[in-house]
């Protein structure tokens, strides 16, 4: 599932100055169309669906705070995401927890190949052996599908160094899935 | 070799498929009135997550700070010109500056041409063109300045913008003459590289210009400057890692490589590699001291919880040494990246950035981020304001005397001084200059002997 970012954004641009004004509906109207997005991108850097509500839980708050801040409601959801995606990598630091996923026996019953089961499962240990900030890297490049200059504003680096560790990350990635 | 683009366009179905686990029905209404109910509105701190404060308040603080910047590095300029004998005059001046940019639509089947920038004249392409379906990435002009190198290939599969996933074959490095006018006037030499696929090859002159080395899987390619003919090291790699760092001593004798967890020292002429271990990943930025006896790397280990930290080490192992300091400030965090050593190998500059961290979570401070010049031991720091979006792997220009800085907003250059102005060679992004996503690294400037 993935948000229709443009044409969604531009006809909230009304409800962020309704919702920074203190407008509770044009809120709930903010929540609506980015809530969904937010928690995606949290669960791949949390591993966990209720920390990844917590997280996401925890950055409306700080949005309904600092909502009259954002200068450009075209720039909405890549900052609605970032705050969500903070909020995630804080509270898995702060867990210090590592997400181990197991094979469960009881799930070989739904139909799904065998090897694609296994596979996702690869990927999620994969996921889990890195670091929080690593994952919120992939989560926002390509479940956020936010682009290099997005992702050097959100993560806090150079452009430069945010393509030079997405590479060293998708090489790593690529030997522990043993893809090659 | 698995295509590596195909990789990542898997892995990103495979996350979107795992994020679509988290997909689940929510009531926006209640939390809206959760949230508004149980928060009233406060001062905002002002200063996180991403940058878009409102323009005067963010103007202000931006003043302040540059303010402060200016100050302590005059107070540092002064120190500097006390303890410091001057640098040796330069025995070359600045020539072109040429760098590899995608076209804007990738759609013709490549992806990278070469293009000569300067001030006040638009980039100029000078090698590659619309719809060859080559790529030209990784320019470099040789030490005389007389030749450029670059490594090209040609798209296998699907091209994007990412230059990191992007896989070719028919895989070369490629010397040609440079004229007087920064154009390529002849053809002297082109390298193939063994039927198989891979990301183009980033080749590096020798400090004698007599050679030219690139990494190919494990081994290590050293060609020659003039005809081509190469020599091959194998197994100098214990990775397999081609797209980490390689560069040359400066008397030509020894190339290090970065590895995970170690840089590897190459003899040139033979003999067992000196192996210097360093913790984490592959460092970055490897640069040689003025005597060859040191080498400045990054490392990727946080240094207080985030970013990476400058350090130089003997090539033996002994004595590595962290230049950049940590914080010392609650809430603060410095990341320390992009180190680049100067010339005349006496002094390096790295881009300095701080986080800054609330109970509201981490961000960068929309503050400039300096671009640090010290010694080798870490003394005489000079900070050196940048504006904000131009802050992106600094490199000295061939006369030592200015910093090239290459971002995805442009390319662009700016004196020692604190305070002193920026050059603008090229816009990027924006549509209308070059586009620089991908490639605001593969930037080189011509030496030009006086």
């Amino acid at each position: 599932m993935t948000i229709s970012v443009a044409a969604m954004d531009d006809s909230l641009a009304g409800a962020v100055a309704l919702a920074a004004a203190g407008n509770e509906a044009a809120f709930t109207r903010i929540i609506t169309a980015h809530h969904d997005d937010m928690t995606r991108v949290c669960f791949v850097i949390c591993g966990d669906l209720d920390i990844a509500d917590e997280a996401v839980q925890a950055a409306w708050p700080i949005v309904w705070r600092k909502l009259d801040s954002l200068r450009d409601p075209d720039r909405l959801r890549p900052w609605l995401v970032s705050i969500a995606a903070n909020e995630a990598r804080q509270l898995m630091r702060r867990r210090r927890r590592r997400t181990v996923v197991e094979l469960s026996v009881g799930d070989t019953t739904t139909g799904v190949d065998p090897a694609v089961r296994v596979g996702d499962l690869d990927l999620a240990n994969a996921l889990a052996r890195l670091d929080p900030d690593d994952r919120a890297l992939l989560a926002l490049r390509y479940v956020a599908g936010f682009d290099s200059t997005e992702l050097a504003r959100a993560t806090g680096r150079s452009p430069s160094g945010t393509r030079a560790r997405l590479a060293r990350l998708l090489d790593r990635l690529r030997m522990e899935l043993s893809d090659d | 070799m698995t295509d590596r683009l195909d990789f990542e366009t898997r892995l990103e179905e495979r996350l979107r498929a795992r994020a679509d686990l988290a997909s689940r029905p929510f009531e926006a209404a209640a939390i809206a009135r959760q949230v508004v109910a149980g928060q009233g509105r406060r001062a905002r701190l002002g200063w996180l997550e991403w940058p878009t404060t409102r323009l005067a308040f963010r103007g202000l603080a931006v003043a302040l700070l540059l303010a402060m910047a200016l100050l302590g590095a005059a107070i540092g300029i002064g120190a500097l010109l006390r303890e410091r004998p001057p640098l040796p005059t330069s025995v070359v001046s600045n020539g072109w500056i040429a760098i590899s940019a995608n076209p804007w639509n990738v759609g013709g089947g490549e992806n990278g041409d070469i293009y000569i920038v300067s001030e006040g004249n638009p980039p100029r392409r000078v090698i590659g063109a619309d719809g060859d379906e080559v790529a030209q990435a990784c320019p470099r002009f040789s030490p005389d300045g007389g030749r450029l190198v670059y490594g090209e290939g040609r798209a296998t599969g699907t091209v994007t913008t990412f230059r990191g996933g992007w896989t070719v074959g028919d895989r070369a490095i490629v010397i040609v003459g440079v004229s007087e006018h920064g154009d390529p006037w002849a053809p002297l030499a082109r390298v193939a590289i063994p039927a198989g696929q891979g990301p183009v090859v980033c080749p590096e002159w020798s400090p004698t210009g007599q050679h030219v080395a690139f990494r190919l899987g494990a081994a290590l390619w050293i060609a020659d400057g003039v005809s081509g003919a190469t020599r091959v090291l194998p197994d100098v790699s214990a990775f397999g890692r081609e797209d980490n760092d390689l560069e040359w001593s400066r008397d030509g004798s020894m190339i290090a490589v970065a590895e995970p967890g170690q840089i590897r020292i190459i003899h040139v002429d033979g003999g067992a590699p000196t192996v210097i271990a360093v913790e984490g990943g592959p460092p970055r930025s490897l640069g040689w001291t003025a005597d060859d006896r040191r080498i400045v790397y990054v490392s990727v280990v946080p240094v207080d919880g985030y970013g990476s930290g400058v350090h130089v080490v003997a090539i033996d192992g002994a004595n590595d040494t962290l230049l950049t300091p940590v914080a010392n400030e609650p809430g603060f965090h410095f990341t320390f990246d992009e180190a680049s050593v100067s010339p005349d190998g006496t002094r390096v500059a790295y881009r300095h950035g701080i986080n800054q961290c609330t109970t509201d979570g981490c961000g960068s401070r929309p503050a400039p981020e300096p671009i640090v010049i010290a010694d080798l031991d870490g003394s005489s720091r000079i900070d050196v304001p940048v504006p904000d979006d131009l802050v992106s792997s600094p490199r000295w220009s061939p006369d030592g005397k200015r910093l090239l800085l290459s971002s995805i907003v442009g390319i662009s250059s700016i004196g020692l001084e604190p305070g002193s102005p920026v050059v603008v060679y090229a816009n990027g992004t924006l549509g209308r200059g070059l586009n620089l996503e991908w490639s605001a690294s593969e930037v080189t400037w011509q030496p030009v002997p006086r």
